[in-house]
């Protein structure tokens, strides 16, 4: 039977021996279920050398050679340079199932996650699972059906703490962020904020900051005032682009306009809110929560042949791919996720040794310029272009 | 377990062996053992858990570049078929497609921690390393255009890009030209095939194809720029919808717009895609039923159901603004 072994498959010049793992019992000689018991199949699977192997070309015991696998201290350096030349003569590797057994690490980082459609979070996913496997570990992910506190219960329950090392949680929604800190949970655990404080265990992009940005850049163009498209409601990403807006406004001496809001993420969102919006007299600046929100908005004004930038500048939020090319090219504001995926890992990575210390430092939005945005003109009052 | 031993009066081997099941140590020892695991509340963690039962509730995913939105969006459609089923997902990426690389990522995803195996990969080179593996844990592959099996999932892409192509030549385009996905994806191939048998069907010359580097919508306004410098060209069928944005914007670039001066067809239908100026004629690919699919087929074979064909996912044609009858001159 040929299956991907735990131990790979057999080199050249390598002979198949007959299974035998550290610990666990030997299989019946022929295991002819469809599936026969887990601790079988890792039985009969091992083709690599094995334990027993490594010990007898070194001349120790195998209990020997398993303390220098596992690091153990008490082994003198003659007796673990011998033990390593074997294990490199026969090129031995350990099983993981039967390793994580020995260090009590599961080489894996569970990932609680909610609604992966949201660009942020799948974005986040992506940089953890690359920056994962660098280290060799494995992602294991649980999504949310709801964020209920039983539901979040359960969900690091199927994440199993003892099936994995640490947590990073990627729902940046306050419900899920407050029940967290109330659950007590025995494992590391980061979470994937958004405009939150530095902290020890939360990965944050400074949010705040990247609003502030984007409509300090509209009032600077002579925009009197900012309408902002808001997200909807839940999501930390809302709270701070929403915060920004309306503290940069207020910083200007200007009174903010009502925020109009949203029921999801969607472009279609961003569409019929920018309907809305080519109603109200006076708008020539908005600021949208992301980027298919702004280009909804700028379809809707387009429609009743409002013109961006000539009437309304417009900005975005996230920066994606497909901003620069957008009829007009995008002003945004650009947010790193992958970014934070690779932060959220070698932070996880940190506290499962235990030496992780201080606050983990905001990661920084930057405002990209581009063709939505130009200086305050009047709008006549048809609405029509001027 | 050396304290279960310990309290135990037994070996540590011993223990492991009535964790695991063995039938080779006395009733005695057995329930001296047993009374010692529950007297310190001894939990073996999840490869010891895993060893003694045969059930993961655990799907593996092997992914490779889970940037590119099909693969994504089957992702998504993986995880939250698998939690209304009481199932966590597993996942792996990929760096690399080569056997060694992909071999490795199937031990780190543990074959023993999973119930069943998804590959989210729809790349010839990954495929065939996986078609070489046999395991005794069901496996199922995502494939684009490949005819249905029993144990891939795909879409019907070489269908959905005659349909792009019948669509533009049924609006009076003489040909149509192809901007093609990067080397080495299935999609790219299947796109490209029904763009050529569309093309051959209705008895028009095929122009040189012109090929992506990546998915990105950078690439699409490289090529559109040699495109847009032709006088030629009328018609375009965009490998994704990406591709078709960047397209649009070098044509932009020199006064030509669509569909005035030419039309063009995307590929994927993004959610995006109604809002683009203008509004993108494209194909729609449903990944996350892709994802769903997968799931619900992997947990029938987990349960012994027997293999059967798994259908095709269809495609559907979704015309906007883009497309109209070619300007006569």
């Amino acid at each position: 039977m040929t299956e991907w072994g735990v131990m790979g498959p057999p080199r050249p010049g390598e002979a198949r021996r007959p299974g035998h793992n550290e610990g666990m019992a030997q299989p019946p000689p022929d295991s002819v279920e469809r599936r026969a018991p887990v601790r079988e199949r890792l039985a009969s699977r091992s083709k690599g050398p094995r334990m027993v192997d490594v010990a007898r070309l070194a001349g120790v015991s195998q209990q020997t050679v398993s303390r220098v696998v596992r690091g153990a201290t008490n082994v003198s350096p003659e007796i673990q340079e011998r033990v390593e030349t074997a294990i490199s003569q026969l090129r031995y590797r350990r099983n993981p199932a039967a390793a994580a057994l020995a260090s009590n690490r599961t080489m894996t980082i569970g990932v609680v996650s909610f609604e992966l459609s949201v660009l942020g979070p799948t974005v986040a996913l992506y940089g953890i699972s690359e920056e994962a496997r660098q280290y060799g570990y494995s992602t294991r992910l649980v999504t949310l059906g709801s964020l209920e506190r039983g539901a979040i219960r359960s969900a690091f329950d199927s994440v199993g703490s003892d099936a994995v090392d640490g947590v990073i949680v990627l729902a940046p929604l306050h419900e899920a962020v407050s029940v967290l800190a109330g659950l007590d949970i025995d494992v590391p655990v980061v979470t994937f904020e958004q405009g939150s404080p530095p902290s020890p265990t939360s990965v944050s992009i400074d949010e705040i900051r990247g609003a502030h940005m984007a409509v300090r850049h509209l009032l600077e163009l002579g925009h009197e005032t900012v309408w902002h498209v808001e997200g909807p409601p839940g999501w930390m990403a809302t709270t701070a682009r929403s915060r920004g807006w309306a503290e940069a406004l207020a910083a200007a001496g200007r009174v903010g306009p009502p925020p109009l809001p949203t029921a999801d993420w969607s472009a279609a969102e961003g569409y019929r809110v920018g309907r809305e919006l080519a109603r109200i007299d006076g708008v020539t600046a908005v600021f949208a929560a992301n980027d298919p929100f702004a280009l909804g908005v700028i379809k809707a004004l387009d429609e009743v042949g409002l013109d961006v930038p000539g009437d309304v500048s417009v900005v975005g939020f996230d920066d994606v791919k497909e901003a620069p090319y957008f009829r007009p090219a995008l002003t945004t504001v650009t947010l790193d996720f992958e970014a934070i995926g690779h932060v959220a890992v070698s932070r996880i990575l940190s506290m499962i040794q235990g030496d992780a210390h201080g606050d983990i430092p905001l990661i920084e939005p930057h405002l990209v310029i581009r063709d939505t945005t130009a200086p305050f003109r009047p709008r006549s009052a048809s609405g029509g272009t001027a | 377990m050396v304290d279960v031993a310990r309290l135990a009066g037994v070996s540590p081997q011993t223990v492991s062996r009535v964790v695991n099941g063995a039938v080779n140590v006395s009733p005695e020892i057995r329930t001296r053992v047993e009374r010692a695991i529950e007297q310190l509340q001894y939990t073996r963690n999840a490869a010891a858990a895993a060893l003694a039962s045969n059930r993961t509730r655990t799907i593996g995913v092997v992914s490779f570049e889970l940037s590119v939105i099909g693969p994504s969006v089957a992702l998504y459609g993986i995880s939250e078929e698998a939690r209304r089923q009481g199932y966590a997902t597993r996942l792996v990426t990929l760096d690399s497609l080569e056997p060694e690389p992909v071999r490795a990522a199937f031990r780190t995803i543990g074959p023993d921690e999973v119930d069943g195996i998804i590959v989210l990969a729809p790349l010839e080179d990954a495929l065939a390393v996986v078609a070489d593996m046999h395991g005794d844990i069901p496996v199922l592959t995502f494939q684009q255009g490949s005819p249905a099996h029993e144990s891939s999932i795909s879409i019907d892409e070489v269908l959905g890009a005659r349909m792009a192509v019948e669509h533009l030549l049924s609006l009076g385009h003489q040909t149509v030209w192809h901007v093609q996905g990067p080397a080495g994806w299935m999609a790219t191939d299947a796109r490209t095939r029904g763009w050529r048998e569309a093309l051959s069907r209705a008895g028009r010359p095929a122009p040189p194809l012109l090929s992506a580097r990546d998915w990105s919508p950078d690439e699409g306004y490289r090529i559109g720029r040699e495109l847009a410098a032709r006088h030629d060209v009328t018609a375009v069928f965009a490998a994704n919808d990406h591709f078709a944005l960047g397209v649009m914007k070098a044509f932009d670039d020199v006064g030509r717009h669509a569909p005035e001066d030419f039309s063009i067809v995307g590929f994927d239908n993004l959610r995006e895609s109604a809002f683009f100026r203008p509004a993108l004629t494209t194909v729609t690919l449903d990944f996350e039923a892709v994802g769903q699919v997968a799931v619900s087929t992997i947990l029938e074979r987990i349960g012994g159901a027997p293999a059967h064909l798994i259908p095709l996912i269809r495609p559907e044609l979704v015309v906007r603004e883009t497309s109209a009858s070619p300007r006569r001159w």
